[in-house]
């Protein structure tokens, strides 16, 4: 089995308490990699390694022209591994080897790049003459917050810790990331890949241990002074909590019941395939997966039947076969939560038309992709999440009640409007609460612009400029004039 | 009403929780994404406005979000626990190596 121990301070090193987790492989259900779990001691020597670093200057004083570069280098060394790591993405997490080649691991080489990107050329003060209340030169600083922790998910791991680091680096800041302790790996070769590309010992530091203990420390720990959170509302909420000890700076980016909305004048042989596309993509384990597709009642069974043509293209099957396009949920509790779900379904009186079962296969958590339609939105199907590869096909009368629909969710992540009338789309778009919108596509997220949740679905953006200031404090200098005539200090003095 | 029991393994692990800690212990319904719906164990939880209590389980006040109580109306929740070493629910169980889960 291979070995992968916690990266603290530019090393890799066992855990104090000599404590391990199994990765279970999801297709096999075998352990494939064993890692060290970080214990709170552990957690505390990373802070430690990472308020240092800080605090020395090493990464901070760099120019942003050198964080530019050390950032580029980190993209081309994952460009140049990406073979390998889109084979241990895959063996880790269950996700396809074609999602892992196609879009996690260059998405993440891409992450660095952009933020390197945005490094070349970055003002990082701007100058204001002001004449009101008093003449003044005022200065607009951007500063790193210090040490920021990122704990991540583990549907896109390698891609989900560059949302971290790679904002967090280009701000200034020293970085600790938690992995996801069923998909750790990744993150732990990130920790190396970092140093390799030219980024200072403890500037980037990976522990991977339970929610429970690290998560936990981490969230409370009063030298940490930004926690970024992917993950469920649920742990976010306390994480919030927890940060609140100390007001650490928070983003969170939650769970999601995001609308796929069709209009009545879309083409349905394309947004068909954008409903199954929108939830059976990763097993429908994506936080803003389209999971309640809203749907005219004169074009309803039309796209229900299109929706289930469309599912003979899904491959289930083994996430190491190129050909597959769907493999396992990432554990046995993902997939005992999916099928009490599709029972709630069916007992509710949502008719499932596809799937409802899981494949027959030798050994995995595979489950069949699934729609159930005559769903009514304040069913428990259509307002949890449940982060599989379920679709609630929900009617409705016109657009008004399609966005009431679509809007009646505690939830405001992601979602899609699909009409062949740009305009209508975007007036139906401008009034959904999510943090966004796609027309006529889904999962089209760019690194270039904000993502983020509305209502229990976070707090803040992340990706583009917006995700950088998010690792940035605002500092405004005022600079007053010399000279002994205050007449504001009369305020004061006789 | 909506209506929640706990099997004897998971009273066995919620005394065992209670032994390690002094503060208030509660239990929060909730959910979704990564971690899926399931009961959350903390000590000195802040219980969100609205949160009402649906019953008591070894003890521990369980309590539904405000958005959840329409919908678990009816709903008859049994707390279960099993095995996970790699949870990343903050819940104290999973000190233990184990993890509440709901079945209904």
């Amino acid at each position: 089995m291979e070995q992968y121990g916690l990266f603290i301070d530019g090393e890799y090193r066992d855990a104090k308490a000599g404590e391990t987790i199994k990765s279970i492989n999801p297709a096999t259900e075998q352990p494939w990699a064993e890692v060290a779990s970080a214990g709170e001691a552990d957690v505390d020597d990373a802070v430690e390694a990472a308020r240092k670093a800080h605090a020395s200057g090493v990464w901070r004083n760099k120019s942003y022209e050198e964080r530019a570069d050390i950032l580029a280098a980190v993209a081309e060394i994952i460009n140049g591994q990406a073979e390998a790591l889109a084979v241990v993405e895959a063996q880790d997490g269950g996700g396809t080897i074609r999602k892992a080649s196609f879009a996690d691991v260059p998405g993440a080489a891409g992450t660095f790049e952009y933020f390197a990107g945005l490094c070349r050329g970055y003002v990082d003060e701007e100058e204001f003459a002001e004449t009101v209340p008093v003449a003044s030169r005022n200065i607009v600083r951007r500063e790193p917050i210090g040490v920021c922790a990122g704990i991540v998910p583990w549907n896109f791991p390698i891609l989900m810790a560059s949302w971290k680091i790679a904002p967090a680096l280009a701000a200034g800041n020293t970085v600790i990331i938690k992995p996801a302790s069923v998909t750790p790996v990744t993150a732990l070769l990130l920790g190396q890949i970092c140093k390799d590309a030219g980024v200072p010992d403890g500037v980037v530091n990976v522990v991977s241990g339970p929610g429970g203990v690290a998560g936990e420390r981490l969230a409370s720990h009063p030298d940490v002074g930004k926690v970024a959170f992917t993950g469920s509302t649920e742990v976010g909420r306390r994480i919030m909590q927890l940060a609140s000890g100390t007001i650490k700076k928070v983003t969170l980016e939650l769970g999601g019941k995001s609308p796929n909305i069709i209009l009545d004048d879309a083409d349905l042989d394309t947004a068909a395939l954008g409903a199954c596309y929108g939830t059976f993509f990763h097993q429908g384990q994506v936080c803003e997966s389209g999971t309640r597709v809203l749907v005219s009642e004169k074009q309803h069974d039309e796209l229900v039947d299109k929706m289930v043509s469309a599912c003979d293209r899904i491959q289930v099957g083994d996430p190491m076969d190129m050909m597959s396009t769907m493999g396992p949920m990432v554990s046995s509790n993902q997939l005992d939560t999916v099928e009490r779900y599709v029972g709630l379904g069916r007992e509710a009186g949502a008719e499932c038309v596809l799937g409802g079962d899981r494949p027959d296969m030798e050994s995995g958590y595979y489950y069949n992709p699934t729609i159930f339609t005559g769903v009514d939105n304040g069913m428990r199907i259509a307002q949890e999440e449940i982060f599989g590869p379920v679709v609630s096909v929900i009617r409705y009368s016109d657009d008004e009640e399609a966005v009431r629909i679509a809007n009646d969710s505690m939830y405001g992540l992601g979602g899609a409007v699909w009409s062949s009338d740009t305009e209508r789309a975007l007036s139906v778009a401008r009034r959904l609460e999510t943090g966004t919108v796609w027309i006529n596509d889904y999962h089209m997220i760019n690194v270039r612009f904000p993502f983020g949740g509305y209502k229990q679905s976070g707090v803040g953006r992340e990706l583009g400029p917006w995700g950088m200031s998010a690792f940035q404090e605002t500092k405004h200098i005022h600079v007053g004039e010399d000279t002994p005539d205050k007449i504001y200090f009369s305020a004061l003095f006789n | 009403m909506s209506e929640v029991k706990v099997t004897d393994e998971a009273e066995a692990v919620l005394r065992a929780v209670r032994s390690r800690h002094d503060g208030v212990l509660t239990i929060t319904l909730d959910g979704g994404c990564c971690e899926g719906s399931a009961p959350h164990l903390y000590e000195d939880y802040l219980v969100p406005f609205g949160a009402g209590e649906i019953g008591r389980v070894a003890d521990i006040p369980v309590f539904l979000p405000r958005e959840w109580q329409k919908l678990y109306a009816d709903a008859k929740l049994l707390i279960d626990v099993v095995d996970d070493p790699a949870s990343d629910a903050m819940s104290l169980e999973t000190r233990l190596g184990k993890r509440l889960v709901i079945r209904e």
